[in-house]
């Protein structure tokens, strides 16, 4: 294949996607509101646009499964059949179909998906489709008197628009109608994006190859790099020259390079920012199918969905959302019957939130279930040897809670198709933390429960606390340290066998840096620096031999480590090269308390 | 294996030393062979993790062969060298005794491997190449890391760099 062609099939497919992305909210809003003309017209110029991008491209099974979706879309549209959720449900099929077909042609894995047990339904569907009522549409009662002569109608139709007996050769004819410059395939381009724009508005956009911005990104972080270097020999000139001409010179140009490149590196990053809604357009769909299933009424507000944050982020943040909307529908949300019990209004609510606070981008999912059952929560733990008979009588509701998110724990006895999947809620922090958040849990019981994910705006970019121990370097993320203290190793206390310090009348497990990182027999001076460093609602101290100061620092990724086992995020590069790593608090978290318990 | 299918092929080779063995890794995979250079130890990782190296600007892991082998550990000299190899994607360096030559050799020279053929654990083998006197292990390099932690780490690599 030529590479024109396949820079045309790659638009296509991403036009296509975007298309069907928009289409799945759209039907969940149509189930909502009714036969809404405006929304059925809509679904249907999507639908229309791929059939005929498929068309022209040769893609046939897509045009089969589009035309007929479309068809039904029309006769809806048109007032000529009554809408309803079977039909609905079949025509969401058809997406699902058009995404799997569009995912083959993307990936050029040269897999067929077999279309004819859907196309078969999509005509039953249409074929059993009620007419609207003789009030509504009265001109249509004679065309359309009983189900079994809809077939004929149906066919008298056809014509004005396409008739599905005549199959393929026509059809791409057709659709070749539907873009005038069939042999000048780049002009049909500038007809496309017009199409999608009209609903953004102003905004002029450019679709740039995210390879291309990363490129950028990293370069980017190169010279960042060589800025921190030049700043250290501009600093250690200007010391030793201060007199020089030529080094105020430098020096100010080092200025302004600096302030250039933070801009620089800020303006990056925001290339790489979109709006939140990409991942929250699934929901819709996936809350109705879910509530189908269930069935269960649920009821999905979404706000901020125009948020931005970072591509890695949207990414990313999809899968553990999907876990918790299901958990939240599956286990928060009661039955209808449980409900009315209650006194609360028997369609269950889910709220999906996002909004920027600060440096940090918050997502929260809130439903008004049943709230989590702390007790249950408890037993489970206990029975599953992840806490012991002890803890639980000493933890907090709000630590208890989180103990959802420990592997191997699971409430529901038996696992349901939805949520159960073997896989637990701890696959939703770890997946979160690997963008550097946290989750945390409000439950009420009988008022609901709501997760709140937190997320630095930007991945690329941390404030760190350098600090040394054991010789060596380490880069601390600021956000979870709450305080750092100066203490004599005499400060220390030990209760039984576990390292402590009181601070402010408070008791807090302690461990050296160098122990929570695996290296022993480490000699330590006696002067310490202490980091209080909270997570969650856990609390402790690490110790180490010096603070070197706040540092904004590039976090470098590590390819071919498994950095969750290693306890570290990353590694940042230092103005003269050395390699520094970025430390994992929320794991160094982890190890203290599993050091405690030795 | 690829290179191995292709029998009528010239296997183009890059040859190394560990202890008195020679080895031999796919051209291909090879990016480049730097000295020495400071490496930044890794807490935690696998006992074959020597640590990560600033590879202009990149954070890349190193391994030391003789560890992953389960050879006896040797200090750095100004001999050793440090391959930098891509592997399923993810760039690598491997710390070998020392880098030989460039060796085109016939595909049909490679033999499978013996059932005890040398020091070191025959999983990572992909053939032997006898040449004249020489006799040369050829290392598959995508079994230097085990499956499931390059999977952990394709997938890693991923939620970092995107």
């Amino acid at each position: 294949m030529s590479e024109g062609m396949e820079e045309i099939i790659a638009d296509f497919v991403t036009e296509a996607e975007e298309s069907l992305e928009k289409i799945d909210p759209l039907f969940v809003e149509l189930e909502a509101k009714g036969q809404d003309k405006d929304l059925l017209n809509e679904i249907f110029r999507s639908m229309h646009t791929i059939k005929g991008a498929a068309g022209f491209l040769g893609f046939q099974s897509i045009v089969d499964v589009a035309h007929k979706a479309e068809t039904i879309m029309k006769k809806l549209r048109d007032n000529e059949i009554q809408m309803s959720s079977s039909l609905i449900s079949v025509i969401l099929k058809s997406v699902d179909m058009l995404k799997a077909l569009i995912y083959h042609i993307k990936v050029n894995d040269g897999q067929e998906e077999d279309t004819a047990p859907l196309l078969k339904e999509l005509d039953d569907a249409l074929n059993k489709a009620q007419p609207v009522s003789s009030v509504e549409a009265p001109a249509e009662e004679k065309q359309q008197p009983t189900e079994e002569k809809q077939q004929p109608t149906e066919e008298k139709q056809q014509p004005a628009d396409v008739s599905p007996a005549v199959e393929s050769a026509k059809e791409v004819s057709v659709a070749s109608a539907d873009k005038p410059s069939v042999s000048v395939p780049g002009e049909d381009k500038p007809d496309k994006p017009a199409v999608s724009s009209v609903p953004t508005g102003p905004v002029q956009t450019l679709r740039v190859d995210i390879n291309r911005i990363d490129n950028v990104m990293n370069l980017t972080g190169e010279i960042v790099l060589v800025r921190n270097r030049l700043l250290n020999i501009a600093n250690y000139l200007e010391e030793k020259y201060s007199s020089d001409e030529q080094v105020t010179g430098l020096q100010e140009a080092v200025a302004f390079l600096d302030l250039v490149t933070s801009d620089m590196q800020l303006a990056v990053m925001k290339m790489r920012m979109q709006p939140i809604k990409k991942v929250f357009s699934k929901f819709p769909r996936l809350v109705r199918d879910l509530s189908k299933s269930l069935g269960k009424e649920v009821e999905l507000n979404i706000t901020g969905e125009d948020t931005e944050v970072d591509r890695s982020v949207i990414e990313r943040i999809g899968d553990p959302m999907v876990h918790i909307i299901r958990n939240a529908i599956d286990h928060g949300l009661e039955s209808v019957e449980e409900r009315k019990k209650k006194g609360k209004p028997p369609k269950g609510r889910v709220d999906i939130t996002a909004y920027q606070q600060g440096n940090q981008i918050i997502i929260e999912v809130s439903d008004d279930g049943r709230g989590i059952d702390i007790e249950k929560v408890k037993s489970k733990a206990l029975e599953k040897g992840l806490i012991t008979e002890e803890e639980v009588q000493r933890i907090s509701d709000e630590a208890a809670a989180n103990l959802i998110f420990l592997p191997g724990f699971s409430t529901v006895d038996k696992a349901t198709e939805l949520s159960g999947r073997g896989v637990g809620m701890d696959v939703v922090k770890t997946n979160i933390s690997r963008l550097n958040g946290y989750v945390e849990i409000v439950t009420n019981k009988d008022v609901g429960t709501t997760f709140r994910i937190s997320i630095p705006l930007t991945l690329a970019i941390i404030h760190a606390l350098m600090v040394r121990a054991g010789g060596v370097q380490y880069a601390i993320p600021l956000g979870p340290i709450e305080e750092t203290l100066k203490i004599a190793q005499k400060d220390i206390d030990n209760i039984t066998g576990q390292k402590v310090l009181a601070i402010r009348g408070k008791v807090y497990p302690l461990s050296e840096l160098t122990d929570i990182l695996g290296y022993t027999s480490v000699e330590h001076s006696d002067k310490r620096y202490v980091l209080v460093i909270a997570i969650g609602d856990k609390k402790f101290c690490v110790a180490v031999d010096e603070l070197l100061g706040q540092e904004e620092v590039v976090i470098k990724t590590i390819e071919g480590i498994d950095t969750d086992s290693t306890g570290i995020l990353g590694a940042t590069i230092t103005g003269d090269g050395k390699i520094v790593l970025i430390l994992d608090p929320s794991s160094m978290s982890r190890k203290v308390t599993s050091l405690a318990k030795v | 294996m690829e290179t191995l299918a292709a029998a009528d092929n010239i296997l183009q080779l890059v040859t190394f030393s560990l202890g008195n063995e020679e080895y031999a890794v796919d051209i291909l995979k090879v990016q480049e062979i730097n000295r020495m250079t400071e490496i930044a130890k890794v807490p935690n990782a696998p006992h074959y993790v020597e640590g990560l190296i600033n590879l202009r600007g990149r954070v890349i892991p190193v391994i030391s062969l003789r560890k992953r082998f389960g050879l006896k550990e040797k200090d750095s000299d100004e001999r050793s060298r440090i391959m930098i190899m891509d592997i399923q994607g993810i760039t690598i360096g491997l710390v070998v005794d020392s880098v030989s030559e460039v060796l085109r050799i016939p595909a049909a020279t490679v033999e499978p491997t013996p059932p005890i053929a040398s020091d070191i654990s025959t999983e990572f083998i992909k053939g032997i190449a006898k040449l004249d006197d020489r006799l040369i292990i050829l290392i598959d390099m995508d079994r230097l890391i085990e499956k499931s932690e390059t999977t952990a780490m394709v997938e890693a690599t991923k939620a970092i760099e995107e």
